[in-house]
């Protein structure tokens, strides 16, 4: 009971470590069972032939990644991007690299939709970084531990990812609506400008505003859309492309820091132990 | 022995349920293997070791989520302390049992959780959401609870910590 009292009423902080603790505790057990799972898979497949391609596979993956955002990022409408960039003060972004990392578990909870990956702030990892896998954006980081973080998905209606729709131009907020029975994830985009003709089909992108998913990550393609409640705009379902029910795998996008701001980081990081 | 099979039995658990599947139809209802192992030691032990299940259970649940350190603690000893209640009446070792309990305190905890994170502003409201996770919450006790206890008694007997279903 005296714990039970003490883990109700801890101070942010330490709460925040002990959680961080217990995830560490269990984290390589749930890699552990997680790969074993991941390997008997990769028996079978090795038995049909493809299972020695694996780790080709696995690199091409991720030059798949980066090159379809390379492709969506310089497509066609460079014009309206310069114009767009004028009007919104668009600023340089900074280079940024891809963290391979493994899903290791999912919220046991089952109240939001995350997952867990088995990289954590040693490899750079830290909260509100994009995470995508070749076929588009499937979330956001939330917290790191130094080898696990969690993964907040695109599907979780808290999940908010400002996108642009690149063939009217189109800005909205684009939240989860959570899994049909059918397993399809939804998405659904608000605050689109009612005035624009919005087709099913059409591609959705990350607009790049807000500072946490870079622009150009691909989401999904327009379902059906709708006009708002208010009249004032008109609102949007977004088929998501991504397979977020089996993800094996993903990238997370990490900024790149300058060294002083590296410097500053690892210090801080540093002391945070220390106490 | 009785301590370590219990820590074992929670790492496992826990593991097993960042692990298995959950059902879309179902309201994305988690397989409750924690609660399962909190449900076991409510029935087969002494107060003592009950709530201590109960808590490391709920500890381990909420620190491998986004839940509130403590929520589910709470819910588990409530849980196990209404169990602990009330197995006098039942017939502990029987399978049966194990299916009623594994799907009334699978319910009371889902209703509970929810409850408490709607409260706290961490979820919204969402009846239809709510209906189809109370079913899953139903079922998945049903069916798991009878699975964990044969599980961990199996393992208690022939560690000797009880003989062939007494304590």
């Amino acid at each position: 009971m005296v714990t039970l009292v003490a883990a109700l009423n801890l101070p942010g902080g330490i709460g925040n470590r002990a959680r961080a603790g217990l995830r560490e505790l269990v984290a390589p057990l749930q890699g552990v069972v997680t790969t074993a799972v991941r390997r008997a898979g990769g028996a079978r497949d090795a038995i049909r032939g493809i299972g020695d391609l694996a780790e080709q596979n696995r690199i091409m993956e991720k030059e798949l990644v980066r090159l379809r955002n390379e492709l969506l990022t310089y497509r066609g409408l460079d014009e309206e991007n310069r114009s767009l960039r004028r009007q919104l003060t668009y600023r340089d972004r900074m280079p940024s690299k891809l963290v391979s990392a493994e899903v290791i578990a999912r919220d046991v909870g089952g109240w939001w939709h995350t997952l867990r990956i088995g990289k954590g702030y040693l490899e750079g990892l830290g909260p509100n970084m994009a995470a995508i896998t070749p076929d588009g954006l499937v979330g956001r980081t939330l917290d790191a531990t130094p080898r696990t973080a969690d993964v907040l998905l695109i599907s979780d209606p808290s999940c908010r990812v400002p996108v642009l729709l690149p063939r009217t131009g189109a800005f909205g907020i684009m939240a989860g609506r959570g899994q049909a029975p059918t397993g399809a994830v939804y998405c659904r985009i608000d605050f689109i400008n009612k005035n624009l003709e919005i087709r099913p089909g059409d591609e959705v992108v990350t607009s790049g505003l807000g500072g946490i998913f870079p622009r150009g990550l691909l989401v999904g393609s327009i379902d059906s859309v709708t006009m708002d409640a208010s009249g004032l705009y008109q609102q949007a379902m977004v088929a998501v492309q991504s397979d977020l029910g089996r993800l094996g795998h993903l990238f997370v996008v990490v900024p790149e820091r300058d060294p002083a701001e590296e410097l500053l980081m690892r210090r801080a990081r540093e002391a945070r132990e220390r106490q | 022995m009785s301590a370590l099979v219990m820590i074992f039995a929670l790492l496992c658990g826990a593991t097993a349920q960042a692990v298995l599947p959950s059902w879309t139809l179902l309201g994305i209802a988690r397989p409750p293997v924690l609660l399962s192992v909190a449900l076991y030691y409510a029935m087969t032990r002494d107060r003592e070791m009950m709530l201590t299940a109960a808590v490391l259970a709920g500890l381990l649940q909420d620190a491998l989520s986004l839940i509130p350190l403590g929520y589910s603690s709470v819910l588990f000893s409530l849980v196990s302390l209404m169990v602990a209640r009330f197995r006098d009446l039942v017939f502990v070792f029987r399978a049966i049992t194990h299916l009623i309990l594994g799907a009334l305190a699978n319910a009371v905890v889902t209703l509970g959780l929810g409850a408490l994170l709607v409260l706290n502003g961490q979820i919204a409201f969402y009846t239809p959401g709510l209906l189809s996770r109370l079913t899953g919450a139903l079922l998945a006790g049903a069916l798991l609870a009878p699975l964990i206890f044969r599980l961990i008694e199996f393992i208690d007997v022939h560690l000797g910590n009880i003989e062939g279903g007494v304590v």
